[in-house]
């Protein structure tokens, strides 16, 4: 018989100590499956309900500044960009050229509502069709027209409804003061926490108007590829064609260190500034990450002590047997077999504990993903579908494995080597 | 005797009009930024704004208030309420700093911004540009409740004034604003401003009370007030970033 099939029946011999400190290992793992996969369906929700709102995964953006030190995002001329796009072939889905409002006051007679106000193409293939849920009124009619769509919340605040008339207060680019009239053509489901990131959408006419803008001049320039999580792939790509042509570029950064650098410099011009949707959410999946690490953390505080539980019961399991080890020394079993014995029995009762509380943690990820969070409308941008996401990280799992594997054998480490180091007529006189 | 008050009459109408076309009223404007500008003097008082809006208490900001027309420049330290004491506005040129004592930053704003989330702008705390900033497009003449008032039409000269269109009034006998409508670049009526208890200092004048009501947020209104203004020499270092940072350390 092996040592490894002699340590799996020792185990079976002493089942409710083997349950119970595989069911130490199996909790922390259970834990820290649960709190990894719930983070990993938050930001994966997040990530795409994020998408649906803003108008792209690559955006591309000119900017220029006045003597007097104003920015004004402007996009003109963007040929040479599309003929990058074209000869790089990046696999968009569609291309989104928008003006964007930052804040824009949407005035009712009732209440007053800061947001962000987008014009756009809203006709029958626009990207917009796919990302937002119309819960009343229609999207037809929009182009060319006065029709806004806005948010049920926002209606909500406003206290209007289809076919109520709202003023649209903002700056224009050079930042002169602007009130447009706009009729509530469409209102859509509410995005939640992100109601003010997602705002108000019209025409791109009535919006260039707004904002005193060129017909045919936007502010984005806007990429939905096929496959979000190559955003940062492609937008590197793309950063690189434009750069080879010589197109005046900012360095690569998140929005806020971009704005940043447009406060602090002078230029002459237009110069652009590329950012994907990983740079918008860097900020957010930062802390999912610090989440996850703070986790981690814990379950490795939660290991040592199981690691010391381990230690301590070893010592205890060792004395126990000691005429055992003195016999199967005694019978030609030699040191490191005597020692590996004890580490196989650890490393056993790891496996199955992490795989215990792997399966477990998935069954409780399961269960939670079929509950209907509808009521938690503030939070519907961490959820799809009214719901949590399945999702199992097994990279993370892997990691679980192999690190408290080798810290469970860490732990029977000393005691087995110290049972390791008895002679056999040493063992053979314990009288315990 | 009605033919001779209807004579009368019309020749006084004429007498009006032909004084409305010998009024050089871009002087007028000049004069108006000239006597509320305080060249060589700096100012300072304490401000109080009260910002009204339906539904909500009333906001009142004090603070405290410097301006060296001579430089462009102004600082305004809030005093109260506690919650924003410390925050300062700072105007250098045609650039306005806001600092937040909490993040001990400074953030870059413009004349167009509200002041404190009231109605009124950064820019109506700077001394008047409305010879440089706008052309005369209409003169008119009516009476504002007992005073006698040229109602002038204005249009923004370049596309970086707040408002591209402003019809104000301004009293014959004293050449100073009373009164202001400011119109958005689509010509809607915006705000309405009111300028009322001039003090004068020396050859100057400050107004110690505007009030400005939102024409498009219903109810909305600021009331400012400036109380105890000192003519007294500020040191240079007020008008500065560092005075800010200083105050609140």
């Amino acid at each position: 018989m092996s040592v490894a099939s002699m340590a799996l029946k020792n185990l079976s011999r002493q089942l409710r100590r083997s349950v119970l400190l595989g069911g130490a290992i199996a909790f922390g793992i259970l834990v820290i499956t649960v709190v990894n996969g719930l983070s990993g369906s938050l930001i994966t929700s997040l990530e795409a309900n994020i998408s649906n709102l803003v108008p792209g995964h690559i955006f591309v953006r000119g900017v220029e500044k006045t003597e007097k030190g104003r920015i004004i995002l402007s996009m003109k001329d963007t040929s040479v960009l599309e003929k990058a796009v074209t000869d790089l072939k990046i696999p968009f889905k569609a291309i989104a050229k928008t003006t964007t409002v930052e804040q824009a006051a949407l005035i009712s007679d009732w209440g007053t509502q800061y947001q962000g106000l987008t014009g756009l193409d809203l006709g029958p293939g626009s990207y917009i069709h796919d990302r937002i849920v119309v819960v009343k009124g229609s999207l037809d009619k929009f182009k060319g027209s006065d029709k806004i769509l806005i948010a049920e919340g926002t209606a909500t605040k406003l206290d209007v409804k289809l076919g109520d008339r709202i003023s649209v207060q903002a700056q224009t680019q050079t930042g002169q003061q602007n009130v447009l009239d706009f009729t509530v053509g469409a209102i859509y489901k509410d995005p939640g926490l992100a109601a003010s990131l997602a705002g108000a959408y019209a025409d791109s006419a009535i919006v260039n108007r707004l904002r005193d803008m060129e017909s045919g001049e936007y502010t984005n320039f806007g990429i939905f590829l096929e496959d979000v999580s190559s955003a940062d792939l492609w937008g590197a790509k793309l950063y690189q064609r434009l750069s080879d042509q010589k197109v005046p570029l900012w360095p690569r950064g998140s929005p806020q260190d971009t704005v940043k650098l447009y406060r602090d410099q002078k230029w002459i011009g237009v110069k652009y500034t590329l950012f994907t949707l990983n740079d918008i959410l860097s900020f957010l999946k930062g802390i999912f990450g610090a989440l996850n690490g703070i986790a981690f953390g814990i379950l490795m505080v939660l290991f040592v002590v199981i690691m010391v539980g381990i230690t301590n019961t070893y010592r205890m399991v060792v004395y126990e047997r000691t005429r055992e080890i003195g016999t199967l020394r005694a019978l030609g079993m030699q040191r490191a077999q005597i020692r590996n014995l004890f580490l196989y029995e650890a490393v056993f009762l790891a496996l199955a504990g992490i795989l215990s509380g792997f399966v477990l943690g998935v069954l409780v990820l399961a269960l939670l993903s079929l509950l209907d969070l509808s009521s938690w409308k503030d939070f519907n941008i961490l959820l799809k579908d009214n719901r949590l996401q399945l999702i199992v990280d097994m990279g993370a799992f892997a990691f679980d494995l192999v690190v408290v594997s080798a810290l469970t054998a860490l732990a029977a480490l000393f005691p087995a080597r110290k049972a390791g180091k008895l002679t056999p007529a040493q063992a053979l006189r314990t009288t315990n | 005797m009605k033919k001779i008050l209807l004579t009368l009459t019309a020749a006084l109408a004429l007498t009006g009009m032909a004084a409305a076309e010998d009024t050089d009223f871009k002087a007028i404007l000049a004069k108006i930024d000239d006597q509320t500008n305080f060249k060589k003097i700096d100012i300072s008082a304490k401000v109080t704004v009260v910002s009204r809006k339906p539904g909500e208490d009333d906001n009142v900001t004090q603070a405290q208030y410097f301006r060296r027309d001579a430089e462009n420049r102004f600082m305004i330290l809030i005093l109260k309420p506690e919650v924003n004491k410390g925050q300062g506005y700072l105007k250098i040129d045609d650039n306005i700093f806001f600092y937040d004592p909490e993040s001990r930053k400074f953030s870059k704003y413009t004349g167009a911004n509200n002041f404190q989330d009231s109605n009124a702008k950064n820019s109506d705390f700077q001394n008047s540009t409305l010879a440089g900033d706008y052309e005369l497009v209409e003169t008119g003449r009516e009476k504002l409740g007992a005073k006698d008032t040229w109602v002038l039409t204005l249009k923004a000269k370049r596309n970086d004034v707040t408002y591209p269109k402003r019809k104000i009034w301004v009293e014959v006998s004293t050449v100073l604003l009373l009164k202001s409508e400011d119109y958005s670049l689509s010509d809607r009526l915006m705000r309405t401003s009111l300028y009322g208890k001039y003090l004068q200092i020396q050859d100057r004048f400050v107004p110690q009370l505007m009030r400005f009501d939102d024409n498009l947020k219903k109810g909305e209104v600021t009331v400012i007030t400036l109380e105890n203004p000192s003519l007294s020499k500020l040191p240079d270092a007020v008008f500065t970033q560092a005075y800010l940072e200083k105050v609140n350390n």
